[in-house]
């Protein structure tokens, strides 16, 4: 039979230290306003802890967390979560079958390669209205997991780790969150990621990655969205102020989205419709492009605001250009053929080795002589 | 995976050329226009998406069913004929179906008034930025995963009704007109900063977690526990039920019988009775006219530390209703009591007048 555990000084309530002898599996935890140490080793099992405070700030719990393998559910609302140390805030092992839910929390993590939360079970996270500053998520390569998330702060940026790490196998859903950091997944990951309504600083992705970005404003100014791999990305109604890069056997499908520079290398296919490029598209290796109603501008950042080489392929249909003065590149093997919209400025300045590779109607070109 | 790009262009397929070819995991581009889906036609296993700069400007008419293990639309409308609803699940698979809407609209041949989607067993239903004009129905009491985000379902009554379990993630939505968890439901409800008109629960198995929400809650039974949160309408706790509020706004708070513990939050009046067991944490009752707390038959109250702006309302007792507790301030020197039976009045910090 689970309890009520009320921790305070006032009549009625239980010191923590009598809590913590008293506290079985099942039990909830009411923390009035302060700060708690937990106890060092104490594994959490099947516990809901919450802090009775008018924010989270105000119950402060500091510990290293580790959750127990018997334990099926664990849940912290309305608490302030600290590390001990330089250890992870909470630690979920590789013998976990638990949902680990927080609501209304703030995690602090310690800036550096320790990630505040390590997942590495079969494991669910779930946050809701939380904030994690200066830490990190983190699913490791033996997890199978499962991670929803709304309305939370992510507040961490490092050219070194992830703010969201996801290898292993699951699925993880962010919606209507701001993480001002990079996503990461590996080579060795099968994840599928949906990300809806939310800012995240950048995506580098890899192994298998199955992900959907629907209305997404991404953040960092070096890139946007790095993928390698077998990852395949359907990216909806979404702005990328830096570059997008893919590669391997990639798939992307990308609709009604802005982005800075695009870059497609090895095998890689790309399917995009009603999309504006501003500054640069660049094809290389065996890599395609087929384009509806995509704004091909220049605006002087690349020497060439259409770049196509070794094999590439753009294939267009009611393509718009805008090259600003800057000519276009079809090298080596490389092909291009689409229809334009119409267009009023002067001649498209292409730079090619086989003029005959090139079909475009509905624009005049001329050959780029250096 | 094939990419099938349809439209009237020779180059592409038509519309009946591409449903008559259809294998698993192909992805449909539909060119902007309508699109009629034929009686009896059955989608599985694809994807469709309108390639307009709008979701309006793609539109699917007809009956969509879902046959396979998944089907996902993206950036059109869905305007259905039938009156059973726009999407339909048929199918009878190992594993529930997917249904996932990105960027839709789907709308009810009633409008509001109709049925937009209704569901049939066990299904994974995901919801992102879409907009549904008429109710969403759950049928059957299998596992039912359901996904809303950043979306809007409108209906004049039911918006949502489920007699299933599993899991309900709702996030920044707004859900105009009922949510229902009926009587042998048992769900998992997570709402993140969601605006809801009404919420019913019906059944004890629902457990449901509402953070900075705003609605209305009538549980006739189940658990609920919300975190910051505005409760503009009446709430009424019913049945033995437990329910826990934090930093929440009431207008009304009734209790007619369970348990509950409501811990920094604002109320303007409340209302126990039967064999209903409050206890208020910090509480700060702002009331200027009637009763700022009611209490009856063998309901029993517990204040701790309140905060009382009452002047003008007084604290009514009858039958066996008791109070104790502590008042840590108040806007006036002495307490109004009214009390027509027997129970204990112990209140400490101040004085109680019996009127």
């Amino acid at each position: 039979m689970s309890k009520y555990i009320k921790v305070g000084s006032g009549s009625g309530e239980m010191t923590w230290h009598r809590a913590m002898l008293d506290m079985e599996p099942g039990d909830y935890l009411l923390l009035e306003p302060g700060y708690y140490v937990w106890p060092r080793g104490r594994l959490l099992e099947d516990v809901t802890i919450k802090g009775l405070g008018a924010s989270p700030e105000d119950t402060r719990i500091r510990s290293f967390f580790s959750i127990g393998e018997n334990s099926s559910r664990v849940v912290f609302e309305n608490l302030t979560l600290e590390p001990y140390g330089d250890v992870n805030t909470l630690d979920l092992p590789e013998e976990t079958n638990s949902y680990l839910i927080l609501r209304g929390c703030v995690l602090t993590g310690t800036g550096s390669k320790t990630t505040t939360i390590s997942v590495n079970g079969q494991d669910t996270v779930e946050m809701y209205s939380c904030r994690l500053l200066n830490g990190t998520l983190s699913f490791f390569e033996k997890a199978n997991f499962r991670l929803e998330m709304a309305d939370c702060l992510l507040d961490y940026e490092s050219e070194k780790f992830g703010t969201i790490s996801l290898e292993g196998t699951g699925t993880a859903i962010i919606n209507n969150s701001e993480i001002r950091g990079t996503v990461n997944s590996f080579d060795s990951s099968n994840i599928e990621l949906n990300i809806n309504n939310s800012a995240i600083g950048n995506l580098n992705l890899g192994g298998k990655s199955w992900v959907n970005v629907y209305a997404c404003r991404f953040l960092n100014r070096d890139y946007s969205l790095y993928a390698r791999g077998e990852c395949w990305l359907n990216i909806l109604e979404s702005q990328m102020p830096s570059q997008l890069a893919i590669e391997d056997h990639c798939h992307l499908l990308m609709q009604n989205s802005q982005l800075y520079n695009f870059q497609a290398r090895g095998e890689s296919q790309s399917f995009l419709s009603n999309v504006q490029i501003a500054a640069a598209a660049s094809l290389e290796g065996k890599s395609f492009m087929d384009g509806s109603l995509v704004t091909f501008s220049g605006n002087g950042d690349y020497p060439y605001f259409i770049f196509l080489v070794d094999q590439a392929v753009l294939k267009g249909r009611n393509l718009q250009f805008d090259p600003q003065n800057c000519p276009v590149l079809v090298d080596n093997d490389a092909r291009l053929v689409a229809n334009a919209l119409y267009y009023q400025g002067a001649p498209l300045e292409i730079k090619c080795e086989h003029p005959e590779n090139i079909s475009l109607m509905g624009i005049k070109w001329t050959e780029r002589k250096e | 995976m094939r990419l099938i790009k349809v439209s009237q262009d020779p180059r592409d397929l038509s519309w009946e050329q591409a449903l008559d070819q259809l294998e698993d995991d192909d992805v449909l581009m539909l060119a902007p226009g309508f699109y009629e889906i034929p009686f009896g036609q059955k989608l599985k296993n694809i994807v469709i998406k309108g390639t307009g700069t709008a979701a309006d400007m793609t539109v699917l008419v007809g009956t969509v069913i879902l046959d396979g293990r998944y089907l996902t639309l993206e950036n059109l409308a869905v305007k259905t004929t039938a009156i059973a609803g726009a999407l339909v699940r048929v199918y009878e698979g190992e594993n529930a179906p997917y249904l996932t809407l990105r960027g839709c609209r789907l709308e009810a041949a009633e409008g509001e008034r109709g049925t937009s989607l209704m569901a049939l067993g066990p299904v994974w239903l995901e919801f992102y930025s879409c907009q549904v004009k008429g109710g969403i129905r759950l049928v059957g009491d299998e596992e039912q995963h359901v996904q809303i985000s950043s979306s809007e379902i409108a209906a004049t009554s039911a918006a949502f009704t489920g007699n299933g379990f599993g899991p309900l993630a709702i996030s920044q939505s707004q859900i105009k007109g009922d949510f229902v968890l009926e009587e042998s439901s048992a769900y998992e409800g997570h709402f993140d900063q969601t605006a809801f008109d009404q919420v019913i629960s019906l059944s004890e198995g629902n457990d449901l977690y509402f953070t900075e929400s705003a609605l209305s809650l009538t549980l006739k039974n189940g658990q609920a526990d919300l975190l910051n949160c505005d409760l503009p309408g009446t709430t009424l706790l019913e049945k033995a039920n437990s329910a826990a509020f934090q930093n929440c706004t009431f207008k009304q708070f009734k209790q007619v019988s369970g348990s509950s513990n409501l811990t920094n939050c604002h109320l303007e009046a409340g209302e126990i009775m039967g064999q209903g067991k409050a206890f208020f944490c910090r509480p700060h009752f702002s009331c200027s006219e009637g009763t700022w707390l009611s209490l009856r038959d063998a309901s029993q109250v517990r204040l701790q530390n309140a905060l009382l702006n009452v002047a003008g309302s007084h604290l009514r007792l009858a039958d066996k209703a008791g109070i104790l507790g502590n008042v840590l301030e108040s806007d006036q020197d002495q307490l109004l009591v009214k009390q027509t039976g027997q129970g204990k009045v112990k209140l400490t910090g101040i004085k109680c007048k019996l009127v």
